[in-house]
């Protein structure tokens, strides 16, 4: 039945009468463009996904004017999702920050300063810091949306220069456990293939990953082999919740959120059983492991180990839909299929048993040699542009050096500290505070100099309200770099103006090793300047203050350079042609040159520009794609697994068993909570909720709810619905669907209002081995509190 | 096989219907699409939104137009663009910058390249019918 424009008309002045009237949002003409007007297109990067889609910002009288994707890139191939094609819209919105801002204490207005006067009060600040409670009381928690230049000098300051590792960054919340699973099954970080693969896959088992919301130019790719291929291509969907990205599945298994350990080891046990595995592969290139020393065991002894993981047993313990036989279907389809790749995110990583997860994961390609051939791979999916490239490889997290070399190394140590020139045993050998307990550091006041840079970590913490608490004191001096007002630059003392990408120049590593070049295209509003100026600037003070020149030596190479392009080009340099120089992320040919020239980027390991001309590594370890397999051989074979971390140069099979949620549903709290992404927002929407599509297309979280749980609460869709877990409360309208299995909340994280932000429920329990925390699962409780309620958008505002 | 194409536009005044159809065979056709003798709308139309209160510009488009469009819900939904989730918005703008038929530009944010093979004169909804976006 269709509606007359009469009835339309009618129904929306219905609507109007029940709503709430009034936006203070400025919807005005900087939002409008004509993407025909361009003069110029300038080639870059999308930031608002971990993909790494490649596009073009449109500039016209020096204003950006559209977006486009760029056809021949290997990531999207000119697809764009809407935040790629819109986000143009928020660059000169009104709102950004254009000047420095202080306040000496945390409950007054801010007030604007000149560059000068607020560099000199961060070094003051930071100086003070280190002569009254040692160096370790200084942080910096950066972003894997900052630009690898800019978390590379960032973690050298504070290395080499103010001697603390404390340097962490919002990576830790999202793909520590990726990069533990990658570590201690393959024995180097990162994932051997690449996007490549999505076609020339036959099954796809995607698990823990809204790919169509949370990455959805990639699930394009995947949407598109499957569409292609509807009867060749089996698409396996694990998760508790249905979601979009379960449109394309040919099954859908529904498992109790944390379960998934039992569903995979069953799988393992149904390839082993019957006889699935590929032998010759494990006899080449793996061996067996389990416990926490690592202790060896053959295949029977794996098999012994995984027993109790029958098909019966798993699906009981995974309740949902899942059935025996759907797992053996599963493990048949994954390990007889000509090219089987795995996809997963933040359902696996964000886990208390984040690592495990991960293991287990790779325990099925290992076991049924489904790697290093077309189709096949283990591929953990980034959250964010720069994850891998900046904060995994350009040493942003408490324990790595650049070049993925562990803090703890004295060799490798004393390596970047020679390279550096600086005098050895300057930077200390102990990993600095993770991230949870960077914060609960801050909480305990043993840090008292914080430098947060592009991320809100006032909003996107777990179980966020004691460690805003501790981020409102002050007893903390706080600085935050960044382009919007949000949660977190409500508890700065210090706020500096950061130009924007494609306002700086530099380089981006996304999902699959590949590093992407953005080069300005337009000044940045006011006087907002590039992070890797700030630094710069910011040390040469920090020097003076601590009269120390090792200080002023961490930043001597990158003197005199511009900033728009000469100094981020030094940085990068000194970072690829010395720091990655030998190691498996081997950078030296993509030079700003050869990535100028490159329609994408290049994926390393590239130790030489002929090779980067080529795109660089498509296929870690294998012999004939990547150039290290061959200079690292140990023998003939056609595939070297030479990570540092496994000696032995072998795969290993972890035994894991089967753990579930720190935090399981009980009397009180009788429902699992899990959140995530939507797909018109970024993070936090400082930025997406400044573009008006986007916001108006998601303007506020809600909370789906499965219809058996609903009619059970009394719930009816867009009532009101109050979320209470053991931390902490919120309220949001409640749509009502199949999307969570019963017994399961799912609801979306953007939202900054205060009433809304559902962090202030969840769960800060973290993984002992990577310590990222298990935001996808706590309990909680629910209750309709009312109908439903016309709701205002909330963005921060700077003095509120 | 006789292939039809059809364009519908309905808003304000403007009440459009365009057919075109084509022999399969045609290679001319197929590979240029030049689909029809008949000149193609290329677009942009501008439309302006029977009015909403702010509120109610909060609301997905499709919630309302599940119900008033549901045969142009229902193609996109089962479209590419629908499980793809490339959303009204994102073809025909927002309220303040709505087109009924989007300029081809806005189709080259993402087909960059065949909008260069092809140009404005013809314009994608000529071979891929609109909300289905299937052609060829």
């Amino acid at each position: 039945m269709s509606l007359s424009r009469r009835d339309f008309i009618k129904r929306s002045a219905a609507l109007t009468a029940a709503s709430y009237v009034g936006m203070n949002l400025p919807f005005g003409q900087h939002n409008v463009a004509h993407a025909v007007d361009a003069d110029k297109w300038v080639r870059g990067t999308c930031r608002l996904c971990g993909v790494g889609c490649r596009l073009e910002l449109g500039v016209k009288n020096g204003r950006p004017v559209a977006l486009r994707g760029v056809p021949e890139a290997r990531t999207n191939y000119g697809y764009l999702c809407m935040k790629g094609m819109l986000f143009y819209k928020m660059m000169q919105h009104p709102e950004r920050l254009k000047k420095p801002l202080y306040r000496e204490r945390k409950n007054q207005p801010f007030k604007e300063i000149s560059w000068d006067e607020a560099l000199d009060i961060a070094a003051k600040k930071f100086a003070e810091s280190v002569r009254k409670y040692g160096n370790d009381s200084t942080a910096y928690y950066g972003s894997g949306q900052c630009q690898t230049e800019e978390t590379y000098i960032f973690q050298k300051v504070m290395r080499g220069g103010l001697k603390t590792n404390n340097v962490e960054g919002n990576p830790r919340l999202c793909m520590a456990s990726a990069v533990g699973g990658y570590m201690t099954s393959f024995g180097a970080d990162e994932p051997i293939g690449g996007y490549a693969n999505i076609e020339r896959s036959y099954c796809m088992f995607i698990i823990g990953s809204n790919m169509a919301e949370a990455h959805p130019v990639f699930f394009r790719r995947v949407m598109r082999q499957k569409l292609d291929n509807p009867d060749k291509v089996k698409i396996i969907n694990a998760d508790p919740r249905i979601s979009a990205t379960s449109r394309i599945a040919d099954m859908h298994m529904q498992f109790r959120p944390g379960t998934d350990m039992a569903l995979m080891n069953a799988m393992a046990y149904v390839i082993i059983d019957e006889g699935l595995h590929d032998e010759k592969f494990i006899n080449n290139y793996a061996v067996f492991k389990v416990g926490k020393d690592g202790k060896e065991l053959d295949l029977d002894g794996f098999k012994q180990s995984i027993s109790e993981y029958t098909p019966e047993k798993a699906a009981k313990i995974c309740g949902g839909n899942i059935t025996p036989e759907d797992i053996r279907k599963a493990a048949r389809w994954f390990a007889t299929s000509q090219g089987s790749l795995s996809m997963w995110c933040m359902g696996i990583n964000q886990r208390k048993q984040g690592v495990w997860a991960n293991n287990l994961i790779h325990n099925l390609h290992i076991l049924t040699g489904q790697l290093c051939k077309p189709g096949a791979d283990s591929l953990s999916l980034t959250g964010q542009p720069n994850a891998c490239g900046g904060v995994r490889e350009g040493g942003g997290l408490c324990h790595i050096l650049p070049a993925h070399r562990p803090v703890a190394n004295e060799k490798m140590r004393h390596e970047v500290e020679d390279l550096w020139g600086i005098p050895r045993n300057r930077i200390p050998p102990k990993p600095g505070y993770h991230t949870m307990a960077m914060f609960e550091a801050v909480n305990e006041k043993k840090i008292r100099a914080i430098w947060i840079n592009c991320t809100s970590p006032a909003q996107s913490l777990p179980n966020v309200t004691p460690y805003r608490k501790g981020m409102q004191s002050d007893d903390v001096f706080m600085v935050c770099t960044d382009i919007f007002p949000t949660k977190t630059t409500e508890c700065a003392n210090l706020i500096l103006p950061t130009a924007f990408h494609f306002e700086k120049t530099g380089v981006y590593g996304c999902t699959e090793r590949r590093s992407q070049l953005t080069t300005k295209a337009i000044d940045a509003p006011g006087e907002a300047m590039p992070e890797v100026w700030i630094v710069r600037e910011w040390a040469l003070r920090l020097a003076k203050e601590l009269n120390d020149p090792v200080i002023k030596k961490c930043v001597e190479p990158f003197l005199d350079k511009e900033p728009d392009y000469e100094l981020p080009q030094a940085v990068w340099d000194e970072y690829t042609q010395k720091l990655t120089k030998g190691q498996d992320n081997d950078l030296r040919g993509a030079t700003y040159d050869v990535l100028k020239q490159m329609k994408d980027g290049v994926q390393w390991p590239a130790p030489t520009k002929e090779f980067a001309l080529t795109g660089g590594t498509v296929m870690k370890f294998v012999r004939g794609s990547d150039p290290l397999a061959e200079k690292r051989a140990k023998n003939d074979k056609p595939y070297q697994f030479y990570g540092h971390a496994h000696p032995d140069h072998k795969l290993w099979v972890w035994s894991r068993p089967y753990v579930g949620a720190d935090e399981e549903p009980d009397a009180d709290y009788p429902l699992y909570l899990s959140t995530g992404r939507i797909i018109d927002h970024w993070h936090t929407t400082s930025m997406t909720g400044r573009v008006p599509e986007l916001l108006r297309a998601n303007p506020y979280s809600f909370v789906e709810i499965n219809p058996r749980d609903a009619s059970r609460m009394g719930i009816k869709p867009n009532d009101m619905v109050e979320i209470e877990s053991r931390r902490g409360k919120v309220e949001m309208p409640a749509k009502v669907m199949e999307g969570p299995m019963e017994g399961m909340l799912f609801a979306y994280w953007h939202d900054m209002h205060e009433d809304r932000m559902i962090n202030k429920v969840c769960h800060d329990a973290y993984d002992p081995g990577s310590k990222e925390p298990e935001f996808k699962i706590c309990a909680c409780r629910a209750r309709r509190i009312s109908g439903p309620k016309a709701l205002k958008p909330y963005l921060t505002q700077l003095n509120e | 096989m006789i292939r039809l194409c059809s364009v519908i536009l309905t808003g304000g005044v403007l009440t459009m219907l365009l057919a075109c159809s084509t022999i399969a065979g045609d290679k001319e056709c197929e590979t240029k699409g030049a689909m029809s003798t008949t000149k193609a709308i290329t677009g942009p139309i501008k439309a302006q939104h029977p009015p909403l209160s702010e509120q109610d510009k909060l609301r997905p488009c499709f919630e309302c137009h599940k119900d008033i469009t549901p045969q142009i819900y229902t193609q996109w939904y089962n479209s590419a663009h629908g499980i793809g989730n490339v959303k009204c918005y994102q073809c025909h703008g927002t309220y303040e910058d709505m087109y009924k038929v989007p300029a081809v530009s806005n189709c080259s944010m993402c087909h960059a390249a065949e909008a260069e093979d092809y140009g404005d004169e013809t314009p994608c909804w000529n071979c891929h019918l609109n909300h289905t976006f299937k052609g060829h």
